[in-house]
């Protein structure tokens, strides 16, 4: 009997020990390798270093886009408890709200311990709030974007908002352009720490480090973009314009120094805005360009000498009839034998159907490609867009005739800007650009391509500048400068007709004439006081040049 | 040799107490890092804001706005042509 119940005894505590050993066997090899890491876990602590967005600065070093700290205030309703009278409206006036019931309404979420309650506080309305012990209140700090010129250059930039996986992406413009460049990379710190999340200075520590964005240093002038805002707004207002854009750049190397497009948004709130302002139409929208695109044409019948300045218009006695359809010119008033000069200075439709069929129709069109037409510039903005050009076989007698005076072809306002800028450059087209510097790398310029020879280039410079002197707009012309440029009035498709009371008027050129310090293309969507670019484009270039001229540091050349 | 054993015992207690002693200290560092971290994330936080104050105050808008509350207005542009100086009259 005793010797039986040893035997049990013994039994019991081999499989007792033997359940031990399979259990610790499978703790410490078939669990080994998940119960390290949640030991590793448990005392190390991992933390995301965010990356900083790198700044957008102009070409003087001020910053058009960078980042502010804001705060997002979050309660936990349960502990907010009844906000007094006099602490609400304290609370109200720091957060700038003129209505507190959707304040209210998120704080009597009693059934919730975190619900954010308001965005983007600066610091000081913190403070503010701090200061009123609302208890159940906390803050948290999160990076902003920040743009202190506000809305000037909205379409320029862009701005920066989440994308689906919820990390801020820039959008459109510059911040969508460059967004990688600008993102950087986030690092990380991985350390042992504490019960208190403290580092173990003896422990383990891993540290990948973070790359900060990177810093853009663009040809924007803010100044200029500054001046040619304000001016624009005023004319938009003044000639009852619905929409407008202005855009100044530097026809040697390319450089855009100021691009406005109204009505714009602001991008540090440009969710309170209709999605259709975001893309900037100096980019992405095509118009027809009207009288402005002659002086291409112009070029182009000089650089293949089918035309001189001095050669007369045989067919400019009267109006000219093509496939059933009548050209005329835009005051009905024919000039016989007129020379280039006077086609220019008149803005002679037929004279230019003159010059196109001198030219012929593949050099013409090849020299419409030349200039950039149907290819995008290369701008480095998001939404860029180019207007495709029809193939040669789809081009008919009628289409080229009004290609000729800029009627029945669609381009951009930064192709138009270009090619006119390759008339300033010496017959250089040149890539148009924004940023020259990307932290401290500097963007080399990409070279020109010569599109009409140097002489032909001053030839249509004297053409334009005599344009200027003796056109309708003259009296708006700074004086004692050399102005080259073109008023342009196109009649706006509409449903397969153009609308005769809708119109784009438009101004391009540059200045000095001779030595261009800068060339702009100012455009003004259906004018409602005149529809004529003479009268309300041409007076606002000439309006902004005035400021540009005093502020580039010009000197007047001659007296009148 | 019962020397040698007590001095022994001596060096390894003071080896175990200046241990103790390192390891305290290593241990009070990381609290005082954390604080370091802290005030130094504070403090660019402030740096942070005290830049996009400055920013704001520059902003062209803002100086035309502080300009106008002071009664300055724009003048526009003004160029004064002169005739050529008379080298030798007729």
């Amino acid at each position: 009997m005793k010797s039986w119940r040893l035997t049990t005894l013994h039994v019991f505590f081999v499989v007792l020990g033997g359940l031990i050993t399979l259990r610790l066997g499978y703790w410490q090899i078939v669990k080994a390798d998940e119960l390290k890491s949640r030991a590793v876990s448990q005392r190390t602590a991992s933390k995301t270093i965010p990356a900083d967005r790198g700044d957008i600065l102009d070409a003087t070093g001020f910053p058009l886009a960078t980042n502010r700290v804001s705060y997002l205030m979050y309660a936990d309703p349960r502990l907010t408890g009844d906000i007094s009278g006099a602490q609400l409206q304290l609370l109200m006036s720091a957060l700038g709200a003129t209505e507190s019931g959707k304040v209210l309404k998120t704080l009597s979420t009693k059934d919730r311990a975190w619900v954010p309650v308001w965005p983007d506080l600066s610091k000081d309305a913190k403070s503010t709030i701090e200061n009123l012990k609302i208890a159940g209140l906390g803050f948290e700090s999160r990076p902003q974007r920040f743009y202190p010129e506000g809305s000037i250059s909205g379409q320029l930039l862009g701005f920066v908002g989440h994308n689906d996986n919820g990390s801020p992406q820039g959008f459109f413009g510059l911040e969508g352009y460059y967004d990688k460049q600008l993102s950087g990379i986030a690092g990380k710190n991985i350390e042992e720490t504490d019960a208190l999340n403290r580092p173990i200075l003896i422990g383990n520590q891993n540290l990948v480090p973070t790359q900060e964005g990177r810093t853009l240093i663009t040809s924007i002038d803010r100044t200029i973009q500054f001046i040619i805002y304000q001016k624009l707004a005023a004319a938009l207002e003044k000639y009852g314009a619905a929409a407008g854009t202005v855009s100044v750049m530097d026809p040697v190397t390319g450089n855009v120094l100021a691009m406005v497009a109204l009505p714009g948004y602001d991008p540090q709130s440009f969710s309170a805005y209709e999605p259709n302002l975001y893309k900037n139409p100096i980019v992405a929208a095509s118009y027809e360009p009207g009288s402005t695109f002659k002086v291409l044409v112009m070029a182009a019948g000089i650089d293949t000498k089918a035309i001189s300045p001095n050669t007369k218009c045989s067919i400019c006695a009267g109006p000219l009839t093509i496939s059933g359809y009548s050209i005329r010119t835009w005051n009905d008033k024919y000039y016989a034998n007129s020379s280039m000069i006077d086609v220019l200075q008149h803005s002679d439709n037929v004279g230019m159907v003159f010059v196109q069929r001198a030219i012929g129709k593949t050099k013409f069109l090849t020299y419409l490609k030349n200039f950039g037409f149907g290819e995008l510039t290369g701008v480095d903005l998001q939404d860029e867009a180019a207007p495709p050009m029809r193939g040669i076989d789809q081009w008919y007698e009628l289409d080229l005739a009004t290609a000729s005076f800029g009627q029945g072809i669609a381009v951009t306002p930064i192709q138009m800007l270009r090619a006119v800028g390759a008339i300033a450059n010496k017959g250089k087209l040149m890539v148009p650009r924004l940023v020259t510097e990307i932290s401290d790398r500097k963007i080399p310029i990409i070279p020109g391509k010569q599109v009409v020879s140097p002489q032909a280039a001053v030839q249509v410079t004297e053409m334009m500048v005599n344009s200027v002197e003796k056109g309708e707009a003259k009296w708006a012309k700074p004086k004692g400068f050399m102005i080259a440029g073109k008023t342009g009035t196109a009649q706006i498709p509409v449903a397969g007709h153009y609308d005769k009371d809708k119109t784009i008027a438009s101004f391009v050129g540059f200045a000095p004439a001779y030595d261009p310090k800068f060339v702009m293309l100012v455009t003004l969507n259906e004018p409602k006081t005149s529809q004529w670019g003479s009268e309300t484009a041409a007076p606002l270039w000439f309006d902004i040049s005035k400021e540009l001229l005093r502020y580039l540091r010009i000197q007047p050349t001659h007296g009148s | 040799m019962k020397k040698i054993f007590i001095i022994t015992i001596i060096v390894n207690l003071i080896l175990i107490m200046g241990q103790l002693v390192l390891s305290a200290k290593r241990a009070t560092d990381g609290d005082a890092l954390a604080k370091i971290s802290a005030e130094i994330a504070q403090i660019d936080l402030e740096n942070q804001d005290l830049k996009s104050k400055i920013y704001a105050y520059s902003s062209l808008e803002n100086i035309e706005k502080r300009a106008a509350e002071l009664s300055l207005s724009h003048v526009q542009a003004q160029f004064l042509n002169l005739s050529q100086p008379v080298a030798a009259a007729k």
